[in-house]
């Protein structure tokens, strides 16, 4: 059985108009690419905007602690980063608390998306989390409305491009080792599809509340046909695992 | 060897690094430690954000140190042929693994092998990983 967030944005997606041919067709399971990025994503980076450092941290690579690649933290910041110890996530608290998208959309998890000409949503397996994205024109809420891990996003297209405009995205992890965002980032994606099969994204973001400049991923995904995603049920017991363990 | 650990100091160049989940495998795991126990299984946990597997090690002293090792996600775990009845309390068991920077006898699991040496799953996990 779907969860109802599922069902809620699936309906949503039912509801809307089936997808153009003008622009490209995203849909599908896609899961990380694990090979090197193709030559064609210097097209996405060289359109990223000044001041902005590209982190390598993309799939199963994760920095050690005190690693931030090249962002350049706020006193603030990096020093509540680097108070941050491995342990403080193996906490009933902590270890089912779902990352925002900022963070879970670079992970060695798939997602399916489902695309249409004004509405396209995406489920990602890591945290059973669902993301709308609005295609139809409209605008972000005003800046007190609620916040969420996965954001509010609108998107549209630039030529074969999807570009995708994120803000309201809930505190959280940027690079999975105590560095936290805070509520005023703000994230871009510009998605390319290279072939059937590849895909090809960056992550730009900028939260002047944390960093001194600009960060941003590249991810690379492949299409599997005939999959689907799995439920995640985070099961919180581990941590209580991890503590008895040794004692 | 002592409770049954063996250091394999001599793969560590040639495997670094598992597939992350959802705390840090660099800041948690120590990716130059690859270590190797072999016990009886107390406990199998087939949850996310990663499962877990209790082992019972008897050392040559003969006293037995309970060790935990960490899988990757079972949701990565169903994709590479294991199920929740893969492993059954009271088998005996190989696992290799990353150990844990804190000092606790946990490792995060990069194979394991059943009583016969059969690798359990498909393939074991590495940087390649899902």
């Amino acid at each position: 059985m779907r969860r109802p967030g599922i069902a809620a944005a699936l309906s949503l997606l039912l509801a809307a108009p089936a997808t153009g041919q003008e622009h490209p067709d995203l849909s599908g399971f896609w899961n990380l690419d694990f090979a090197p990025p193709r030559p064609e994503a210097q097209l996405l980076l060289a359109k990223l905007p000044p001041d902005t450092v590209v982190i390598e941290d993309t799939g199963v690579v994760e920095f050690p602690e005190d690693e931030y690649g090249a962002l350049k933290l706020k006193p603030e910041a990096q020093a509540k980063a680097s108070e941050w110890k491995p342990t403080d996530e193996m906490t009933l608290s902590r270890v089912c608390a779902a990352p925002s998208i900022v963070y879970s959309i670079q992970g060695p998890f798939p997602f399916e998306l489902h695309q249409t000409d004004d509405i396209i949503v995406i489920e990602y397996e890591y945290f059973d989390r669902v993301r709308v994205i609005f295609m139809d024109g409209r605008d972000h809420p005003p800046a007190d409305a609620p916040h969420s891990k996965m954001g509010h996003s609108v998107g549209h297209w630039d030529g074969d491009e999807l570009v995708i405009d994120t803000t309201h995205i809930e505190p959280s992890t940027i690079t999975n080792n105590g560095l936290e965002h805070s509520a005023n980032i703000h994230m871009v994606e510009r998605y390319r599809k290279l072939d059937e099969d590849t895909l090809i994204a960056t992550q730009w973001f900028e939260d002047a509340q944390v960093l001194d400049n600009n960060g941003a991923r590249l991810i690379q995904w492949r299409k599997h046909e005939g999959q689907f995603i799995y439920p995640y049920d985070c099961d919180p017991s581990i941590a209580v695992e991890y503590q008895q363990t040794g004692q | 060897m002592r409770n049954g650990l063996i250091l394999a100091g001599a793969l560590l160049a040639l495997v670094s690094g598992g597939a992350q989940a959802h705390h840090s495998f660099a800041a948690f795991f120590d990716e130059t430690k690859l270590v190797t126990i072999k016990g009886k299984v107390t406990a199998f946990r087939f949850t996310n954000p990663h499962g877990t597997i209790g082992v019972a090690v008897v050392g040559e002293d003969g006293s037995t140190r309970e060790w935990r090792a960490e899988t990757n996600a079972p949701v990565v775990l169903m994709r590479r042929g294991w199920t929740r009845d893969a492993i059954k309390p009271g088998q005996a068991i190989t696992i290799e693994g990353w150990l844990a920077r804190d000092g606790k006898p946990y490792m995060r699991l990069r194979r394991a092998f059943d009583a016969d040496g059969k690798l359990i799953g498909a393939a074991p996990f590495t940087q390649a990983d899902d």
